[in-house]
């Protein structure tokens, strides 16, 4: 079967209300320009025709904000798996090995399962991982694309860090991951929440002067993951959050980066041309 | 401004000033404790320090001549590690220049 591509609201909630409870439905979020989804919508497509039992739909996050809010998608690719009216999945992140993991996971349990309720383990809720994608020079670097609209408008560069043994994580390790995460754009803010969600006055502030000056940014929650939040601590050498990031290099915290912005309205471009 | 009532400097406050003095010997020094504003807040619900928990300083020292913003402000986390550390503190506004940039500033 083919991807349904959503050209309406009404349409998607049309196909999602299924009467059959056994039924799954794929949901995918992309916008035209995030360049990890042109790799995934041919990913997406091929799965579709091969799994005839599955629903898939397609939906450009941009222009049905409503649908995209409904699901807290705040980064793309996002892929959401239903059923029976239960979200059981949710991925971030252009992964294809981990939604056709997934796709089959759920999909054995809706054929083995004859009511609508599938196996002990299957049903997370908005249980979000999220995962690496190869880019074309075969790095595994975090691989979700930023770009701006009014919903969304950063990158989500949450680590899979959602195993219990995260925390034995050796320092070397660690020191690696974060060397990755610092550099995953050529901006990094590490902040309290999330630009649509700030869970802190300061990172809330800096999230503005980004958006004011018009920069694109990817971002780290810093409060989910705590192994990163004391990591960075050492790592940056600063004991306070918001951390900004450009091109690799610790920038400051709030107060430097209001007064590099201040005494120079061309800072963030010089830093990114490695100016500064 | 709200009109508080002069209030009684805490220990902490009292510690990251006398710091401060001895290790950058500033020409001026203001500290401002921004506590009240934060005390509801997500971030230090069920923290025990949460009347000397955010600051406001300004350092004016000779000693910050060379350094750029972020290593000026390392140098008063460093002084101020154990406040940083098991004393709570949970966030400094830190205002550093030396007296040449503190000096044009006051001219404007």
């Amino acid at each position: 079967m083919s991807v349904i591509e959503i050209r309406s609201e009404e349409q998607f909630t049309e196909l999602t209300s299924q009467s059959d409870p056994k039924q799954l439905i794929a949901l995918y979020f992309h916008t035209p320009w995030a360049s990890p989804c042109v790799q995934m919508n041919t990913v997406y497509t091929t799965l579709a025709e091969a799994n005839p039992s599955t629903v898939f739909i397609s939906i450009n996050a941009e222009d049905h904000p409503q649908i995209s809010e409904i699901f807290d998608v705040s980064a793309v690719p996002f892929f959401v798996l239903i059923q029976n009216g239960t979200i059981l999945k949710e991925l971030s992140g252009a992964d294809p090995k981990e939604f056709i993991t997934s796709l089959n996971q759920f999909q054995e349990q809706s054929t083995s399962y004859p009511s609508g309720a599938p196996g002990a383990a299957a049903i997370n809720s908005s249980s979000t991982s999220t995962s690496n994608a190869g880019n074309g020079n075969g790095n595994s670097s975090i691989g979700q694309t930023q770009f701006q609209s009014q919903k969304i408008n950063s990158v989500n560069a949450q680590q899979q860090n959602q195993d219990a043994e995260s925390e034995s994580e050796s320092e070397e390790k660690l020191n690696e991951r974060l060397k990755k995460l610092t550099s995953a754009a050529p901006v990094m803010l590490f902040m309290k929440g999330t630009p649509a969600s700030p869970q802190c006055g300061f990172s809330r502030q800096l999230v503005a002067i980004l958006r004011e000056n018009q920069v694109r940014f990817g971002f780290f929650d810093i409060l989910k993951d705590d192994g990163v939040r004391q990591g960075l601590k050492k790592f940056s050498d600063w004991p306070t959050f918001p951390q900004l990031y450009i091109n690799g290099t610790f920038q400051g915290g709030l107060d430097i980066i209001k007064e590099s912005i201040e005494d120079d309205s061309e800072f963030f471009n010089k830093a990114l041309n490695n100016e500064i | 401004m709200s009109n508080k009532v002069e209030e009684e400097v805490g220990p902490i406050e009292v510690e990251i000033k006398s710091k401060i003095i001895e290790k950058l010997k500033p020409t001026h020094f203001a500290i401002v404790n921004d506590s009240w504003k934060h005390s509801g807040h997500h971030g230090l619900r069920g923290a025990s320090n949460v009347t000397e928990s955010h600051f406001r300083i300004t350092v004016v020292s000779p000693e910050f001549e060379g350094k750029n913003q972020p290593t000026r402000h390392r140098l008063i986390y460093k002084i101020l590690e154990q406040e940083l550390g098991e004393k709570g503190v949970h966030a400094l506004q830190l205002n550093t220049k030396t007296p040449i940039e503190w000096e044009s500033l006051q001219k404007k």
